[in-house]
């Protein structure tokens, strides 16, 4: 009968929109500030009404943003800053969802929030400087082949911990 | 299973110096160079990962835990509340169970035959007649609920709009029935 | 304790890898590079586990003995014991008879070791001892992939008991039998009867026992009081079954009014110096002897606001009534008359109005109405329950129709008016 109000949390709300218009912002392509755009009205969508699913298509209409400005040649930098910010959008916009499920509007949840996205932010961090260190320091002809070492490194590791 | 943990584990920890070491010596890439293969097994290594991935996201929904809701003191309904529960619960049921219908009628003739009496100043048998006859009501509805076989049906126009409408037929002939009683009741 | 998978990161991992894959098998850097940063994060949710949690909770409340109705604010503190923890969720305890009135009892933060964070709300106090439960704990790891829920206790207990009012409305009482040896007293006065004392009057006192010359003579309103009327043994029954909790429009339990009403009566009754004693169809057996006096004053004050057959919140299992009724009548003293506050939802209780009465114990029944109008359930129990009224008034056992938004000195005007 009575229930309280769950809808997302606003600080993660802002959060998301803002890493998935930072993502659109850091390309170059028009077409993917477009396919972008689209994605972050989702993304909005999601976070105002408490949607996961519009927030998980969001997202993903970000990506293929970001995978077409790839195919268009962009630079490494752009893609790498571009992705992480759609991850951490949806990351953040997920967390505003579920914090407002479970805890609602009227509790203080800011400090949950806020670490909880500068720990998204940081790992992306880390993943954007080691790939772009390797992409850019392993010229000689086959920079793809460390980055590919590398990967299969983290793919064979992260099944060996845990499944 | 441990084992295959093992080897994967050793396997990502070569691979991770051999990574590293293709970045700090890019010639040594190009003089050792990796086979096609080698790419084409670890991107297919990727894929199926992925395809993992996407099974256990299919077998599984988002979850979290559902904390209580203290913040409500305690919550009851009002008289009547479980009656119309009970009504919207039996109208929609596929299977009639004879038992639970009749005691809703049984329920509502007992109320009906005391108000009838009371009202009129009749006897419970004479109330109870009248009912039979459909007499004690304006309502063709009611009538016909707890009417016996001489009270007409109610009329086509009525019927009509009760199978239109989303309300349910023995809700609406239930509801009624409650509603000319109390009608009775309180024109007493 | 729980742990369980949120399973969130499970398709960002599966577009990372595809795009990783894409990437290798088509030799295109871009898609290497978006991938790359993709398994970063799926490593980063596989990598991580909730933590073992550590903590230590403290409740205080504002006032431990609050006054019905008034404002207390209950402040959580929680302290790390262990390891970090990057995303706790709690919600706190508050017991069910409970409202939250401000602020929120949940709260979503962070908390290094040996770091506190504090919160805090508001509750309005109700009658009765009302017991803080266990606050729930969620702790997730820092990518919210796994999450921990378990529970922590501290004790804690708000009781609030009402007082009674200063004063109350008389109710009349139903002609004692088998305490006086000549022919039983009728209430309405005439010869025979012996005169006691002039009192000041009080409202809802009967037009028939006014003293109307002192009136003439002195402009004084006071009240005749006739020997017969003193040293009544009245028994106050309360329905506290189930069904006793059922509210009116405005979400109070017929049980809370009926309460409300008990205290009234205690007062009056014990201020005309009749013995009054309190027993209940609850969760728990409940009995108190009628006598008079402070003392049972102050214990039937106690009773009526925390006995745990009167409870606030609804009994969990059904109540073997007649047992209970057959426990009565061995409690009952031979002369005690009783008033049952009942709301009438059912005709369980009217039929033992009627069966009290039949043993010799006169019967009145004051009965709050909560019944509503909104619905054709709600007028048919409205209609069923006026019935009931008027069967009962057919059996000569006197009814008092109380609507708790008036107040209780008109209703008992009525039943006034009503007796010859």
């Amino acid at each position: 009968m009575n229930d309280i109000d769950r809808s997302p949390a606003r600080t993660s709300a802002g959060i998301a929109i803002i890493a998935g218009g930072f993502a659109i912002a850091v390309v170059s392509s028009p077409a993917t500030t477009v396919v972008g755009g689209v994605g972050v009205l989702f993304l909005l969508l999601g976070v105002v009404r408490g949607w996961r699913r519009a927030v998980t298509i969001g997202a993903f209409v970000l990506f293929l943003g970001v995978v077409y400005a790839g195919l268009q040649n962009a630079a490494a930098e752009e893609l790498l800053l571009a992705t992480a910010g759609t991850v951490i959008a949806w990351d953040v916009g997920e967390q505003s969802i579920n914090v407002g499920q479970q805890l609602g509007r009227s509790a203080r949840t800011a400090r949950a929030e806020l670490v909880h996205a500068a720990s998204s932010t940081i790992i992306g961090v880390v993943t954007i400087g080691l790939g772009f260190v390797v992409y850019t320091l392993a010229t000689g002809g086959q920079p793809v082949t460390a980055l590919v070492i590398l990967l299969a490194a983290v793919i064979a590791l992260v099944a060996a911990v845990r499944d | 299973m441990s084992r295959v943990r093992d080897v994967l584990a050793s396997l990502g920890a070569v691979l991770v110096g051999l990574g590293f070491l293709f970045v700090v010596q890019p010639g040594l890439a190009a003089v050792l160079p990796i086979p096609r293969l080698a790419l084409i097994v670890i991107g297919l290594l990727a894929a199926v990962e992925g395809i993992r991935s996407v099974q256990r996201r299919r077998g599984s929904e988002i979850v979290g835990a559902e904390p209580p809701d203290p913040e409500f003191g305690i919550e009851t309904d009002a008289p009547g509340d479980d009656f119309d529960a009970r009504i919207a619960r039996l109208s929609t049921r596929r299977g009639w169970i004879g038992g639970d219908f009749d005691r809703v009628e049984n329920r509502l003739r007992t109320a009906a035959i005391t108000v009838v009496a009371a009202r009129y100043g009749l006897s419970k048998l004479e109330a109870r007649e009248r009912i039979e006859a459909g007499s004690w009501t304006e309502d063709p509805v009611a009538a016909a609920f707890l009417g016996g076989p001489t009270v007409p049906q109610p009329p086509l126009e009525v019927r009509l709009r009760m199978r239109l409408g989303t309300t349910p037929r023995f809700q609406r002939y239930v509801h009624r029935t409650a509603d000319a009683i109390a009608a009775t009741w309180e024109a007493r | 304790m729980t742990v369980r998978q949120t399973h969130r990161w499970y398709g960002v991992a599966a577009v990372a890898f595809f795009a990783a894959a894409g990437g290798i098998l088509s030799s295109r850097p871009a898609l290497l590079l978006v991938g790359v940063v993709g398994v970063g994060y799926a490593a980063y949710a596989r990598l991580t586990t909730a933590p073992e949690v550590s903590l230590t909770l403290d409740r205080t409340v504002s006032d431990q003995e609050p006054p019905p109705g008034s404002e207390v604010e209950v402040t959580v503190e929680l302290t790390n014991t262990g390891d970090p923890v990057f995303d706790l969720r709690v919600v706190d305890g508050v017991p069910p008879g409970l409202e939250v009135t401000e602020g929120s009892p949940r709260l979503g933060t962070a908390l290094r070791p040996d770091k506190t964070a504090t919160f805090s709300y508001t509750v309005e106090a109700q009658r009765g001892q009302h017991e803080f439960g266990a606050a729930t704990i969620l702790a997730r790891d820092a990518s919210g992939a796994e999450e921990r829920e378990l529970e922590q206790a501290t004790e804690t207990t708000l009781t609030c008991i009402p007082s009674l009012p200063p004063a109350g409305p008389s109710i009349p009482l139903r002609p004692q039998t088998a305490q006086y040896t000549g022919p039983v007293p009728t209430t309405s006065g005439g010869a025979g009867v012996e005169f006691y004392a002039t009192r000041e009057y009080r409202p809802g006192d009967a037009m028939t026992r006014v003293d109307w010359s002192r009136l003439a003579r002195t402009g004084e309103l006071s009240t005749v009081e006739f020997r017969e009327e003193r040293m009544a043994t009245v028994v106050l029954v309360l329905d506290a079954r189930q069904s006793a909790y059922r509210s009116d429009s405005e979400g109070t339990p017929a049980l809370e009014h009926a309460i409300d009403a008990a205290r009234s009566l205690t007062t009056s009754l014990l201020g005309d110096g009749h013995q009054v004693g309190i027993a209940a169809f609850g969760a728990e057996p409940c009995w108190l002897a009628p006598t008079t006096g402070e003392d049972q004053r102050a214990a039937i004050r106690r009773l009526l606001a925390i006995h745990p057959g009167v409870e606030p919140t609804p009994p969990q299992s059904q109540i073997v009534v007649s047992r209970r009724v057959r426990q009565l009548r061995r409690q009952l003293p031979a002369n005690a008359q009783v008033i049952l506050l009942t709301p009438l939802i059912d005709d369980y209780i009217a039929t033992i109005a009627g069966r009290l009465d039949a043993y010799g114990h006169a019967a009145t029944v004051l009965t709050p109405d909560i019944t509503g109008g909104e619905t054709p359930g709600q007028r048919l129990a409205r209609t069923e329950r006026g019935l009931r009224i008027e069967r009962l008034r057919g059996n000569q056992i006197p009814v008092i129709d109380w609507t708790p938004t008036d107040p209780l000195e008109q209703a008992l005007g009525i039943l006034r008016e009503r007796q010859p």
